[in-house]
Protein backbone atom coordinates (compact mmCIF):
# COMPACT_ATOMS: atom_id res chain seq x y z
CA UNK A 1 0.00 0.00 0.00
CA UNK A 2 1.34 3.53 -0.85
CA UNK A 3 0.48 5.07 2.70
CA UNK A 4 3.14 6.27 4.65
CA UNK A 5 4.24 3.21 7.30
CA UNK A 6 6.49 3.40 10.58
CA UNK A 7 9.12 0.96 10.32
CA UNK A 8 8.60 -2.58 11.61
CA UNK A 9 10.84 -4.46 13.83
CA UNK A 10 10.09 -8.37 13.39
CA UNK A 11 10.62 -11.23 15.29
CA UNK A 12 12.47 -13.84 13.58
CA UNK A 13 9.36 -16.00 13.57
CA UNK A 14 7.73 -13.46 12.14
CA UNK A 15 4.73 -14.07 15.20
CA UNK A 16 5.36 -10.37 16.33
CA UNK A 17 6.34 -6.60 15.09
CA UNK A 18 6.77 -3.53 17.05
CA UNK A 19 7.02 -0.01 15.93
CA UNK A 20 7.15 3.44 16.95
CA UNK A 21 4.81 5.92 16.90
CA UNK A 22 5.11 9.06 17.15
CA UNK A 23 3.37 12.31 17.50
CA UNK A 24 2.59 14.95 19.78
CA UNK A 25 2.11 12.41 22.96
CA UNK A 26 5.65 11.19 22.00
CA UNK A 27 6.95 8.05 20.90
CA UNK A 28 4.70 5.16 21.46
CA UNK A 29 5.63 1.40 21.46
CA UNK A 30 2.88 -0.33 19.34
CA UNK A 31 3.19 -4.18 18.84
CA UNK A 32 1.60 -6.47 16.99
CA UNK A 33 1.06 -10.04 17.68
CA UNK A 34 -0.03 -13.10 15.67
CA UNK A 35 -1.57 -16.12 18.51
CA UNK A 36 -2.14 -19.21 16.92
CA UNK A 37 -5.85 -19.87 17.94
CA UNK A 38 -5.98 -23.58 16.04
CA UNK A 39 -3.58 -24.89 12.97
CA UNK A 40 -3.58 -22.25 10.18
CA UNK A 41 -5.42 -19.73 11.99
CA UNK A 42 -4.47 -16.87 14.05
CA UNK A 43 -5.70 -13.82 16.31
CA UNK A 44 -4.35 -10.76 14.87
CA UNK A 45 -3.33 -8.61 18.90
CA UNK A 46 -2.44 -4.97 18.43
CA UNK A 47 -1.86 -2.02 21.24
CA UNK A 48 0.83 -0.11 22.88
CA UNK A 49 3.23 -2.09 24.91
CA UNK A 50 4.89 -1.55 28.41
CA UNK A 51 8.27 -1.45 27.37
CA UNK A 52 9.44 -3.04 31.50
CA UNK A 53 6.74 -5.10 31.38
CA UNK A 54 6.27 -6.01 27.86
CA UNK A 55 2.43 -6.54 28.13
CA UNK A 56 0.55 -4.91 25.64
CA UNK A 57 -2.60 -2.92 26.61
CA UNK A 58 -5.14 -3.03 23.70
CA UNK A 59 -7.44 -0.45 24.54
CA UNK A 60 -4.47 1.96 24.90
CA UNK A 61 -5.73 5.49 23.37
CA UNK A 62 -2.76 7.38 22.27
CA UNK A 63 -4.40 10.23 20.62
CA UNK A 64 -1.02 10.71 18.48
CA UNK A 65 -2.51 11.83 15.46
CA UNK A 66 -1.59 8.96 13.10
CA UNK A 67 -4.35 6.36 12.98
CA UNK A 68 -3.64 6.20 9.32
CA UNK A 69 0.22 5.30 9.23
CA UNK A 70 -0.47 3.14 12.58
CA UNK A 71 -3.22 1.35 10.44
CA UNK A 72 -0.85 1.30 7.37
CA UNK A 73 1.75 -0.41 9.19
CA UNK A 74 -0.74 -3.15 10.76
CA UNK A 75 -1.05 -4.08 7.51
CA UNK A 76 2.67 -4.38 6.37
CA UNK A 77 3.07 -6.53 9.51
CA UNK A 78 -0.14 -8.91 8.11
CA UNK A 79 1.57 -8.39 4.73
CA UNK A 80 4.92 -9.88 5.71
CA UNK A 81 3.06 -12.33 8.38
CA UNK A 82 1.58 -13.41 5.42
CA UNK A 83 4.55 -14.19 3.21
CA UNK A 84 5.77 -16.47 5.35
CA UNK A 85 2.06 -18.48 6.93
CA UNK A 86 0.82 -18.53 3.37
CA UNK A 87 -2.01 -20.58 4.01
CA UNK A 88 -2.86 -18.82 7.41
CA UNK A 89 -6.16 -17.20 8.12
CA UNK A 90 -6.04 -13.93 10.33
CA UNK A 91 -8.32 -12.86 12.35
CA UNK A 92 -9.15 -9.95 13.05
CA UNK A 93 -11.73 -8.00 15.81
CA UNK A 94 -11.05 -4.48 17.25
CA UNK A 95 -10.72 -4.52 21.30
CA UNK A 96 -14.19 -2.19 20.86
CA UNK A 97 -16.62 -2.20 18.16
CA UNK A 98 -15.70 1.21 17.93
CA UNK A 99 -11.84 -0.21 16.73
CA UNK A 100 -13.42 -2.86 14.57
CA UNK A 101 -15.36 0.07 12.94
CA UNK A 102 -11.49 1.71 12.35
CA UNK A 103 -10.17 -1.75 10.85
CA UNK A 104 -13.58 -1.89 8.57
CA UNK A 105 -12.79 2.11 7.45
CA UNK A 106 -9.16 0.92 6.57
CA UNK A 107 -10.32 -1.95 4.55
CA UNK A 108 -12.42 -0.19 2.78
CA UNK A 109 -10.38 2.52 1.88
CA UNK A 110 -7.59 0.52 0.47
CA UNK A 111 -9.53 -2.37 -0.83
CA UNK A 112 -8.70 -1.98 -4.11
CA UNK A 113 -5.12 -3.15 -2.95
CA UNK A 114 -5.95 -5.36 -0.60
CA UNK A 115 -8.13 -7.54 -2.59
CA UNK A 116 -5.47 -7.74 -5.18
CA UNK A 117 -3.51 -10.05 -2.24
CA UNK A 118 -5.84 -10.97 0.28
CA UNK A 119 -9.15 -13.24 0.26
CA UNK A 120 -11.62 -11.18 3.04
CA UNK A 121 -14.18 -12.63 4.94
CA UNK A 122 -16.57 -10.36 7.52
CA UNK A 123 -18.72 -11.43 9.90
CA UNK A 124 -22.56 -9.41 10.18
CA UNK A 125 -25.71 -10.98 11.05
CA UNK A 126 -24.66 -14.32 12.79
CA UNK A 127 -22.41 -15.47 9.59
CA UNK A 128 -19.54 -14.93 7.55
CA UNK A 129 -19.80 -13.19 4.09
CA UNK A 130 -17.60 -12.34 1.47
CA UNK A 131 -16.05 -8.86 2.57
CA UNK A 132 -18.19 -5.71 0.94
CA UNK A 133 -16.85 -2.09 1.12
CA UNK A 134 -20.95 -1.33 2.21
CA UNK A 135 -21.33 -3.28 4.79
CA UNK A 136 -20.93 -3.89 8.51
CA UNK A 137 -18.88 -6.25 10.32
CA UNK A 138 -18.20 -7.62 13.34
CA UNK A 139 -14.95 -9.49 12.80
CA UNK A 140 -13.10 -9.78 9.81
CA UNK A 141 -10.63 -13.15 8.67
CA UNK A 142 -7.77 -12.53 5.48
CA UNK A 143 -6.28 -15.30 3.91
CA UNK A 144 -3.50 -14.88 1.22
CA UNK A 145 -5.19 -14.71 -2.77
CA UNK B 1 2.66 5.38 28.02
CA UNK B 2 5.99 6.18 26.71
CA UNK B 3 8.67 3.99 24.69
CA UNK B 4 12.20 3.22 25.46
CA UNK B 5 14.35 1.98 22.26
CA UNK B 6 14.77 -1.36 21.39
CA UNK B 7 17.88 -2.81 21.24
CA UNK B 8 18.39 -5.29 18.88
CA UNK B 9 21.63 -7.62 18.50
CA UNK B 10 21.09 -8.96 14.80
CA UNK B 11 19.30 -8.16 11.40
CA UNK B 12 18.06 -10.61 9.61
CA UNK B 13 16.52 -11.16 5.97
CA UNK B 14 12.46 -10.01 5.47
CA UNK B 15 10.82 -9.36 2.40
CA UNK B 16 9.38 -5.88 2.33
CA UNK B 17 11.75 -2.65 2.72
CA UNK B 18 10.84 -1.15 6.29
CA UNK B 19 10.50 -4.87 7.83
CA UNK B 20 13.62 -5.55 10.00
CA UNK B 21 14.08 -8.53 11.40
CA UNK B 22 15.54 -8.69 14.69
CA UNK B 23 17.10 -11.84 16.54
CA UNK B 24 16.19 -10.63 20.07
CA UNK B 25 13.24 -8.64 19.62
CA UNK B 26 12.15 -8.30 23.20
CA UNK B 27 8.82 -10.80 23.63
CA UNK B 28 5.65 -8.96 23.80
CA UNK B 29 2.14 -10.56 25.81
CA UNK B 30 -1.10 -9.69 26.08
CA UNK B 31 -1.97 -7.61 29.23
CA UNK B 32 -4.38 -9.96 31.57
CA UNK B 33 -7.63 -7.63 29.91
CA UNK B 34 -5.94 -8.60 26.21
CA UNK B 35 -5.73 -12.03 26.91
CA UNK B 36 -9.30 -12.31 28.33
CA UNK B 37 -10.74 -10.60 24.53
CA UNK B 38 -8.41 -12.57 22.92
CA UNK B 39 -9.53 -15.85 24.12
CA UNK B 40 -13.50 -14.96 24.00
CA UNK B 41 -12.94 -14.21 20.40
CA UNK B 42 -11.19 -16.71 19.87
CA UNK B 43 -14.01 -18.97 21.11
CA UNK B 44 -16.51 -16.92 19.36
CA UNK B 45 -14.68 -17.80 16.19
CA UNK B 46 -13.96 -21.33 16.37
CA UNK B 47 -18.16 -21.45 17.05
CA UNK B 48 -18.58 -19.59 13.99
CA UNK B 49 -15.92 -20.94 11.61
CA UNK B 50 -16.85 -19.75 8.28
CA UNK B 51 -18.55 -22.28 5.96
CA UNK B 52 -15.85 -22.16 3.47
CA UNK B 53 -13.32 -23.25 6.10
CA UNK B 54 -12.95 -26.29 4.07
CA UNK B 55 -10.99 -23.65 1.68
CA UNK B 56 -8.38 -22.90 4.16
CA UNK B 57 -7.62 -26.98 4.34
CA UNK B 58 -7.41 -27.35 0.76
CA UNK B 59 -5.31 -24.97 0.25
CA UNK B 60 -2.81 -26.23 2.98
CA UNK B 61 -3.46 -29.89 1.41
CA UNK B 62 -1.99 -28.30 -2.25
CA UNK B 63 0.80 -26.67 -0.34
CA UNK B 64 2.06 -30.16 0.88
CA UNK B 65 1.41 -32.07 -2.07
Amino acid sequence: MNLPQYPLLASNDFKQFDFISEGPNGRILKTVLFTPIEPGLYNLGFGDRDPETGDIDDLAVSNNGDTATILATVALAVMEFTIHFPQAWVYAKGSTPARTRLYQRGIRQNWSQIELFFYVRGFASGRWRKFDASGNYEAFLVVRN
Amino acid sequence: MKAQPIRAKKLVHSHHPGVIVVENLPKAKPSPGMQARIEAANNFLLENLPEDWAFLEEKDRQSKD
